[in-house]
């Protein structure tokens, strides 16, 4: 029987890039709510919160590209796309989980008005667009109640999905670019 | 000469194409689905709202509601799954080494940031089009920089040994 080749654990690398996603992830979260809530709700669609992201445009993305570069060049390996794309994934899974529990955290022991405070701020923003009574209603009831568990779980879910996505591309690419036998 | 199209990591190929298939779609908006309500409460927005900006002004919209990212990265999705779509043919009609995919990539992400800088600085202003193409430009090296992973050309008389 022959011996295994014992390739170097990717985990430490996957931890080290999903911490760097999750607090830039929660960082981003939090400035920009807080940014909201200090503002008048005008009824615009777009306020000012949101320009924290012009910066932050696909930066939740770089996951990928940060764990594979950290595991090639650390341990000097080289792999093929298959293991970048599961470094890559696993970061952003990873980072996504990161980023809720802080996020849980803040918005539960340190803060726990914020999401109140967000939900309010988006009903008031909504009623300022003066909008058909209708139209009104159907907005309403897709702004999912604060703090709930079908809201905190959705959000987990739909970002995991994103974030895992967009990461195992650049994981793709990270070991297209740093660890490919090429 | 007698060429041949290799497809290998099929798993994972298809895999990114249903990922890149979806991540379209969704960046489309609610309003590709008919669905008129305020963009902001879809669950398209909350998909995107971690990758993107989402400034309506950035934005394209279609049948009257926005769509679920900006311009430059409605460019980036679409084209990256154009380029995911065409890699067998990019393959099979050039011979591109990787290196030029990369310089390719590299420079689609330069590009990207003097045109944000150069419109943050005020030296130009940028439109939704100039944004759409740059992002559409990166998109596609993107996808490229991938494609001898998934697909090869192989000489029929040398594999046949004929």
């Amino acid at each position: 029987m022959e011996n295994e080749e014992m390739k170097p654990s990717y985990w430490p690398s996957v931890i080290q890039a999903a911490i760097i996603i999750g607090v830039i992830m929660v960082v981003i979260g939090l400035i920009s709510q807080y940014m909201t809530i200090s503002s008048e709700p005008t009824g615009a669609q777009f306020n000012m919160s949101q320009l924290v992201g012009i910066f932050s445009c696909l930066i939740a993305a770089i996951g990928g590209i940060i764990a594979t570069r950290q595991y090639a060049k650390n341990n000097d390996v080289t792999f093929p796309i298959g293991t970048g794309a599961l470094i890559g994934f696993l970061t952003g899974f990873i980072g996504v989980l990161i980023s809720s529990v802080i996020n849980l955290i803040w918005t539960f022991i340190v803060d726990p008005n914020l999401n109140q405070q967000v939900y309010d701020w988006q009903i008031a923003n909504l009623e300022a667009q003066n909008l058909p009574d209708a139209q009104l209603d159907l907005a309403l009831s897709f702004i999912p109640e604060p703090g709930s568990m079908a809201t905190i779980l959705w959000g987990i879910l739909i970002l995991i999905l994103a974030i895992g996505i967009v990461n195992t591309i650049s994981g793709m690419i990270g070991a297209k670019i740093f660890a490919s036998e090429e | 000469m007698n060429w041949e199209l290799q497809f290998q990591n099929r798993r994972l190929y298809l895999i990114i194409l249903s990922g890149a298939i979806f991540l379209f779609i969704t960046a489309l908006g609610p309003g590709l689905f008919g669905n008129l309500s305020i963009p902001f409460v879809s669950w398209q927005f909350d998909v995107f709202h971690m990758l993107c900006h989402q400034d309506p002004a950035r934005s394209f919209f279609i049948n009257g509601s926005q769509m679920a990212v900006c311009s430059r990265c409605l460019g980036i999705y679409g084209f990256f799954l154009i380029g995911w779509l065409f890699m067998p043919l990019v393959t099979k009609f050039s011979n591109i080494k990787s290196r030029y995919y990369f310089r390719f990539l590299l420079g689609t992400i330069i590009l990207n940031l003097v045109d944000v800088l150069g419109n943050l600085f005020q030296l130009w202003t940028n439109t939704n089009e100039s944004r759409l193409l740059f992002g559409a430009l990166f998109g596609l090296s993107s996808a490229l920089i991938l494609s001898n992973e998934f697909f090869k050309t192989l000489n029929k008389e040398d594999r046949y040994g004929k």
